[in-house]
């Protein structure tokens, strides 16, 4: 019985073989050809049509040799046809991650463009208030109305400043710190790519300009001392933010030779950008003494403040030793209460001490030297109580004698 | 006496250690799943990287005339049967010829004439216990070592 089945079946075979005849090796070539045409093209896919119609491919394919996967697993070894499939999908997942990967860069091209023009657009119009700054301040006649239009003006070019500040910080986040590129794995081509994005771009050009713009801003203008609070947190922030961002770029530019000349120009304006605020801010401190008429020596610097300070009041305490001066208790009030608490330790110093720009100690020594100007006032007010005391009682004694005499 | 069963002692060893060294197993399954398609090289080399092995072909295309210069980068095509047999022929010659490797070369077994002006797009395919040959219009025939199944 077994036998006659076998007989069978080997007719059957030698039957439908001699109608259909074909090469296994053909047929396994035609297979492998396929595969190796779809892996090519999945390596260059350019749309997500084509990406899809591969798919189908792929798809047509895995049915019509579905016959034939027990050849298919002989001859693809060390493969087999499941796992042929396999690395056909994977093929077609990484096409698909590149394909969105380059839709995305295409979208950040576009925005990092359009944030090329809105730069160039606002240097443009940060000029034009510059000039219209310059205007007010020598045409304008009106006090009030200059005033209005400057703090217009003021505000809009820090607004601008703001705005630059915020597309050159973008700018970096898409030319240099895409979440995609892991910086310490970064390959040659990476780095030169981001290398010429900077450059295309102009970045490092366009930092440049906004600190010079900053730096120019801060001497121009006259600010409250909110403003420069404001300003002086932008400084250090960007300051902070240059630090990494500056490492990162020299290490990603490091594969050109050419010195980074822009990136030393860069750091001195970063420096000179914070000594300029902290200039315009001890000078807006020293206008406080000074609009109340108090001339204080001019201070860049913490330790130069408390100089300046202690040097006054230690001038004023030397004068009233060597006269002809006496005290004065509205020279000192003027100091102490109107200029130093009402608005140097209200306003100023816990900014002051926030920033670093004084120390407790400091400030501790300038207290110390205002106690010891206080205790001179005490002193001399002291010597006048005794005095009138005295003239007192001598007035006192001379008006008992009348009186004695008279009654005698 | 002591002499006799020291000896046959002897012998039994001799006959267990024989039978230890001249076992079969089976069975043994040798058939590829496709044939294999070689290029013969300038000394008549045939090089199967999948199934790792080379041998010189010189020989068959000297049975069909074909001399040495004349045989290099024509395409050999062999396959193996389940039994461990090769079948091998190439584009024009007359016969497959059947092979069984032996130490250090390849035995003759058969020699299938299957047609007489020469094979035009020969290719072996693996239909065990058989093999089938194919040439010119997709016409096949079924072989064994022996010859062409009738």
């Amino acid at each position: 019985m077994n036998r006659l089945i076998k007989l069978l079946i080997v007719t059957v075979l030698l039957a439908s073989s001699t109608l259909t005849a074909q090469s296994d090796y053909k047929k396994v070539q035609t297979f492998k050809q396929k595969v190796e045409y779809y892996t090519k093209a999945l390596e260059s896919v350019r749309s997500a049509d084509e990406l899809s119609s591969i798919n189908d491919s792929i798809v047509a394919l895995r049915n019509k040799f579905s016959a034939d996967k027990k050849l298919l697993d002989g001859a693809l070894y060390p493969e087999n046809y499941n796992t042929t499939f396999d690395n056909l999908i994977a093929d077609l997942q990484n096409a698909e991650e590149k394909l969105n990967l380059k839709t995305q860069v295409v979208t950040l091209q576009t925005q990092v463009s359009k944030l090329k023009r809105d730069l160039d657009e606002l240097s443009k119009s940060y000029y034009e208030n510059l000039q219209e700054l310059t205007k007010i301040k020598g045409e304008l006649a009106d006090e009030r109305s200059k005033n209005e239009a400057w703090t217009s003006r003021i505000s809009s070019m820090r607004s601008n400043i703001n705005k630059r500040d915020d597309i050159i910080k973008k700018l970096i986040d898409s030319l240099v710190l895409k979440p995609h590129y892991n910086l310490e794995s970064m390959t040659l081509n990476e780095k030169k790519k981001v290398t010429y994005n900077i450059k295309q771009y102009n970045l490092l050009n366009n930092i440049k300009q906004l600190l010079q713009d900053n730096i120019q801003f801060i001497n121009a203008a006259i600010f409250k001392p909110e403003d420069l609070h404001k300003i002086k947190n932008e400084q250090i922030d960007f300051k902070e933010r240059w630090k990494l961002l500056g490492t990162t770029i020299a290490n990603v530019m490091s594969v050109e030779s050419s010195p980074q000349q822009n990136l030393y120009e860069i750091n001195d304006l970063v420096n000179e950008w914070s000594a300029s605020v902290d200039k315009k801010i001890w000078a807006e401190i020293k206008s406080l003494f000074n609009n109340r008429g108090i001339e204080v020596d001019t201070f860049y610097t913490g330790e130069q403040f408390v100089n300046s300070l202690t040097g006054y009041i230690d001038s004023k305490i030397n004068s009233y030793d060597e006269g002809p001066l006496e005290f004065s208790a509205d020279e000192y009030s003027v100091f102490v209460d109107s200029v130093w608490y009402a608005e140097i330790n209200l306003n100023w110093m816990p900014f002051l001490l926030e920033k670093e720009l004084l120390t407790e100690e400091q400030k501790i020594m300038v207290e110390e030297k205002i106690t010891e100007w206080s205790q001179v006032g005490e002193s001399d007010a002291n010597t006048l109580r005794i005095v009138l005391i005295f003239v007192a009682i001598i007035l006192l004694l001379v008006i008992i004698a009348l009186f004695v005499k008279k009654r005698s | 006496m002591r002499y006799i069963s020291n000896a046959l002692a002897a012998l039994l060893l001799g006959i267990i250690a024989a039978a230890c060294s001249t076992f079969r197993m089976e069975p043994a399954d040798y058939s590829w799943p496709v044939e294999s398609v070689l290029i013969v090289d300038e000394e008549g080399v045939i090089t199967d990287t999948r199934y790792s092995f080379d041998v010189n072909v010189s020989a068959m295309f000297q049975q069909e005339e074909i001399p040495l210069p004349e045989i290099s980068g024509r395409e050999v095509r062999v396959i193996r049967d389940q039994k461990g047999y090769y079948f091998m022929t190439s584009q024009g010659l007359r016969n497959v010829y059947v092979f069984l490797a032996e130490e250090g070369g390849m035995n003759l077994v058969s020699k299938i004439l299957v047609n007489s002006e020469g094979v035009n797009g020969p290719a072996f395919n693996q239909r065990s216990p058989y093999i089938e040959f194919i040439q010119g219009d997709n016409q096949s025939t079924f072989l064994t070592k022996d010859g062409i199944r009738q």
